[in-house]
């Protein structure tokens, strides 16, 4: 049988770790090989080779038989602090004062990733992931909403803060780093972009950290009920008008965007030197009815913009019927009240449709362009 | 209960260009035409949902099934031109588009058309899906024999083709992400074919080789007016449903399976709207409810009212709310066949059907027939025998009564592309004969029995294709 090859995957700070695992399935005993994307990494060269390491491989045939797949796991993450250990020897080796301190306060932050890369302009980057704490309680029923919504249990992942301190000739480490918020999957697709604390020259992340969390904090708590909203206004819609033909809480235009903080401004929409962040998209959530008028087919979408609930839901009548720029006409004055709960949005919005519709649909009669069948 | 999985959509197009596409549906239009601008309707619906979804075409002609490649694009301008340039066979040899054995130009097609071939056209289509979804095919092979991709250490083990492969160490990291944005993206869409079915007369379409995978496929059935001795509408309508919940439960997706006169464009625009149904967040077709006639629905009351009126009592949640007196219209089964069913207001039967609550105690001896919506019993016989129950229900939504209201409004909203004859008010239910579901499918029974064979997910849309059909009751 041929040996079998793994690929083991995971981000990391900016970059994207690819490795490859390498073991012979007619030899389980034998400790697998492990193939770095770094060429600089080689944990089993170095001087300093971790004792741990060497055992974990030498013992490799009496762990691994009763749970491959544990003995796999813990190696990799052996691998992974040791790469950790590698990057962090690698930015030391700098000697930069700024630096040398953040290294010395990882522990503190909780950070696990660190890495030095090289920019696009030729200077090099000191990486440094970091976990926010957040609390999570004001967001759980948008978590819910969305585990129903991709049905399955969704890995937990945290808030990451992402800081690249550009290092190099000509390129002071005390000038402000380039700052990310990496939202989980809950979020990255339902919460607005949040704007990060700026960056004072004095401070340290240590320090930022806090700052960061409780911005966040209160971030959580003033947008996730209007994300859930949405969730709820879907629900009560369907109970006026039928179920939906079609539910998009994604929205179809992604904006990609990043919460960054530079030395002046708070948000900046760039596009992000980190790369690898994920981003959010503050699109609309949308969702189509059909209706009849008196027989004659008709859609009704309804789209709620990033702003929603502050702002009204966007009503469109489409006529099956007819083509052309008089098929389609957006309901305006819409009454609408951000105070109002799902439930009464949904009458509300039920009336205001039955009420317009005849007029919409008697304009569009009269309309002269497109075809109609 | 609103599901709100959502991914985006390839759906490809299985237009029909039989001769008798040519055969003029209504004024002026041919029943091509009219299943373009059903077409052309969904597609600029489908795309102010979601911007990723995409589109193709297939052609089908004499007894195979050939795909557009060009076509496949999430374009929407660039598709309806593709669209746009469609013609029934006949026209089509002549200005050479589309190759065709021809015959005559207003017969049908003398051969049965095979859907065998509607599964080899969209093979690419099926392929490149699942290439997407696993970079490699040795990727994918590996997959099937060595497991899952297993998530360990904050990220994921999964088989690789090469030992090794050309590390991606030096890619700036904005590419990298880019790619993997564009690759999830890609992953994420489903496919589903529509078949827009147009031949009415014998052979009846068929299945010349066993397919071992199915074919996520819905169906409209666009056809002649039935009529014994004429057409066999009856009989093709009877193959396709066995067809497509044969293939479709084989691919573990429940189809909807519709059908209308071609001179009934009002129903064919409709039923092309329910096809919109998302696949992850429909319903079985047995449960959709007719859609809810926003000018018979009486206002709501608000729920801030309702807190005014009874003060003190808490302020109703949306699963409280009373449903209004529409709801009853829909919330019960559809007990009208649509062949029954003019599109005119001025209809009593299809005021009745739309209207008022149905009346269920038909359910059990049909007469109207059932159509493709799904459920018995004809509430436009009821309504044709007795006239005066359309009457009341009208006056229970506070609308003038249908007479009354087709001569208000007849004019302005009477289809004038209906068939000569069908906007005669009282058009009687068993004036036609409808179109019968077939009471038992042999495939589909075979398909649900390897469906339980397979798996609890398919058996249980299995049973719920033949439950759909078991309640169609019959004429």
């Amino acid at each position: 049988m041929e040996a079998r090859c793994l690929v083991y995957k995971r981000q990391y700070a900016n970059r994207s770790l690819q490795w490859h695992v390498v073991h012979d399935p007619c030899n389980p005993q034998q400790a697998p090989d492990v193939v770095f994307d770094d060429v600089t990494f080689n944990p089993l060269l170095d001087p300093l080779i971790s004792t741990e390491l060497v055992q974990m491989l030498s013992s490799w045939g009496s762990t691994s038989s009763s749970n491959p797949t544990s003995s796999l796991t813990a190696m990799l993450e052996l691998l992974l602090s040791l790469y950790m250990q590698h990057q962090k020897e690698k930015i030391a080796a700098l000697q930069d004062d700024r630096l040398l301190f953040e290294l010395a306060m990882l522990e503190d932050l909780g950070c696990s990733e660190v890495l030095l890369s090289a920019a696009a302009d030729g200077s090099q980057q000191a990486c440094f992931s970091i976990p926010v704490e957040a609390d999570l309680a004001p967001a759980q029923r948008l978590i819910d909403c969305l585990q129903q919504q991709q049905q399955q249990q969704q890995e937990r992942q945290p808030f990451m803060l992402h800081v690249a301190f550009r290092v190099g000739r000509g390129v002071s480490s005390h000038a402000a780093p380039e700052l990310q918020l990496q939202y989980p999957h809950f979020a990255e697709q339902q919460l607005p972009p949040l704007s990060l604390p700026s960056w004072d020259p004095q401070t340290s992340l240590v320090e930022y950290v806090p700052h960061l969390a409780e911005r966040l904090n209160k971030h959580l708590q003033d947008s996730c009920p209007a994300a859930v909203l949405r969730f709820d206004l879907v629900k009560a819609l369907a109970g006026v008008f039928g179920h939906p033909l079609e539910v998009n809480m994604q929205g179809s235009s992604a904006v990609k965007g990043s919460a960054a903080a530079g030395s002046s401004s708070s948000f900046a929409g760039t596009s992000s030197s980190m790369g690898r962040a994920k981003t959010f998209s503050s699109s609309s959530s949308s969702a189509v009815f059909q209706l009849q008028f008196d027989q004659q087919p008709l859609l009704l979408f309804v789209e709620m913009p990033p702003s929603f609930p502050a702002e009204a839901p966007l009503l469109l009548l489409q006529s099956m019927r007819r083509m052309g720029p008089d098929s389609c006409a957006a309901l305006s004055n819409i009454p609408w009240s951000p105070r109002w709960d799902a439930a009464e949005m949904a009458a509300r919005l039920f009336n205001f449709v039955k009420q317009q519709a005849p007029g919409i649909l008697k304009d569009m009669e009269g309309g002269s362009s497109g075809a109609a069948l | 209960m609103v599901r709100f999985a959502h991914s985006p959509e390839t759906i490809v197009f299985a237009i029909d260009l039989d001769a008798e596409m040519s055969t003029e549906a209504t004024r002026g239009y041919c029943r091509l035409d009219v299943v373009k601008h059903a077409v052309t309707t969904f597609v600029l619906a489908k795309k102010r949902m979601c911007a990723r979804h995409k589109f193709a075409l297939v052609t089908l002609v004499q007894d195979e099934a050939v795909l557009l490649p060009y076509t496949l694009t999430s374009n929407t301008d660039e598709f309806l031109e593709y669209l746009a340039q469609l013609q029934p066979a006949a026209a089509a040899a002549e200005q050479q588009f589309i190759t065709s054995d021809g015959g005559g130009s207003s017969s049908s097609s003398s051969k049965a058309f095979d859907f065998g071939s509607l599964i080899s056209a969209v093979e690419p289509l099926l392929q490149q899906q699942q290439q997407q979804c696993w970079p490699q095919p040795q990727q994918q092979q590996q997959q099937q024999h060595h497991g899952e991709m297993l998530h360990v250490a904050g990220g994921t083990l999964t088989p690789a083709p090469a030992l090794l492969s050309a590390p991606a160490a030096t890619t700036s990291s904005s590419s990298s992400s880019r790619i993997q944005q564009q690759q999830q993206q890609q992953q994420q869409h489903s496919l589903r074919v529509i078949l827009l079915y147009a031949r009415s007369q014998l052979p009846a379409p068929e299945l010349r080789s066993q397919q071992q995978r199915g074919l996520a496929m819905d169906c409209l059935y666009v056809h002649s007016k039935p009529q014994a001795g004429v057409n066999a509408a009856q009989e093709v309508y009877g193959a396709l449903e066995e067809l497509v919940d044969g293939l479709g439960v084989r691919a573990g997706h429940a189809p909807f399976i519709y059908e209308a006169t071609a001179g009934r464009i009002m129903k064919l625009l409709s039923c092309m709207a329910l096809l919109l149904a998302h696949p992850q967040q429909r319903q079985p077709q047995a449960d959709t409810q007719p859609p809810l006639d926003i000018s018979a629905a009486p206002v709501m009351q608000l729920p801030s009212d309702l807190a005014n009126l009874a003060s003190g009592l808490p302020i109703m949640t949306a699963s409280r709310l009373p449903a209004p007196a529409a709801a009853s219209a829909w919330a019960k089964p559809l007990v009208v066949s649509d062949d029954t069913v003019t599109d005119t207001v001025s209809d009593a039967a299809a005021v009745s059907a739309w209207g008022s609550p149905a009346t269920a105690a038909a359910g059990g001896g049909s007469t109207g027939g059932a159509g493709a919506w799904g459920d018995a019993a004809a509430a436009a016989a009821a309504a044709a025998a007795g006239g005066g129950s359309s009457k009341d229900a009208a006056a229970a939504w506070g609308r003038p009564a249908p007479s009354a209201a087709a001569a208000a409004a007849g004019s302005a909203w009477s289809d004038p592309w209906d068939e000569a004859g069908a906007n005669t008010p009282g058009f009687a239910a068993g004036s036609l004969p409808a179109l019968q579901p077939t009471q038992s499918s042999p495939a589909a029974a075979a398909a649900a029995a390897a469906g339980a064979a397979a798996g609890s997910s398919n058996g249980t849309k299995a049973a719920t294709v033949t439950a759909r059909r078991a309640s169609k009751g019959s004429l």
